[in-house]
């Protein structure tokens, strides 16, 4: 039996997998994680040796 | 562009030898900080900072750099493309979002090996050796699931890809009404 393309051909694209949703949240989750200690001087940038040192000499 | 199967092959090791290499290099600067941050000797925890600043410029920064290139060329040269799959599209933006982290971290890491060639107790730069040690296990993690990716692939079109695929779908279409 004989079908015309336009019959089985889906209209819309499918939606997003579950293992994209759910690795995008955590993702995200970890951004906002690094983000918040890089704002409150935990990161490297605000730890280098040449601050740190200056800090001592103070 | 579709690359020639003998190209295809010939960029795959290229991309696979990086990428493992890279991987290699991580878990051995991982290794040196957990051994810096937790070394007694002063000449132990000295060297390692040292070796960290030397595998960070002359083996994570060009085998990071050689992965992001050819990963981009693979795809580009194979019917996968770039933006049509999410596992693709994971592995390009772990892939982009690490090279940044990792020129941005370099600064810090030649400064401790900086001054680590001074006699660093075990108190000195403590949260910076710290977040060096986490940073390693990040990025290690990281790559091992770029790896975990490629080898499961899983499933997955972007709307982009999807409408490439009704694009080739409709021309295979049209090539066979033609010829018949």
């Amino acid at each position: 039996m004989a079908h015309s393309s336009g019959d089985s051909e889906p209209t819309s694209a499918p939606s997003m997998p579950r293992w994209v949703k759910i690795s995008g949240s955590v993702v995200i989750v970890l951004i906002l994680l690094v983000l918040a200690l890089h704002l409150s001087g935990n990161s490297p940038m605000h730890h280098s040796p040449a601050t740190e040192r200056q800090g001592q000499q103070q | 562009m579709i690359m020639a199967p003998r190209l295809r092959k010939l960029m795959l090791t290229a991309h696979i030898t990086a990428s493992v290499g890279w991987l290699g290099a991580i878990a051995a600067f991982l290794a040196l900080a957990i051994a810096g941050l937790t070394g007694q000797d002063g000449r132990q925890v000295q060297a390692a900072y040292l070796s960290m600043d030397l595998i960070a410029s002359l083996l994570i920064v060009p085998l990071c750099l050689a992965t992001l290139i050819s990963g981009v060329v693979q795809s580009l040269g194979t019917s996968w493309g770039l933006f049509r799959h999410y596992w693709v599209l994971a592995k390009l933006l772990i892939t982009v979002v690490s090279t940044i982290l990792l020129l941005v971290h370099l600064r810090p890491i030649h400064d401790l090996a900086a001054a680590a060639a001074l006699p660093l107790s075990s108190a000195d730069f403590r949260q910076m050796r710290v977040q060096m040690a986490n940073d390693a296990g990040a990025a290690a993690l990281a790559l091992l699931v770029t790896t975990a990716l490629s080898v499961y692939k899983p499933r997955g079109v972007t709307p982009y890809g999807w409408r490439k695929q009704q694009e080739q779908r409709r021309e295979t279409l049209a090539a066979e009404t033609t010829s018949s």
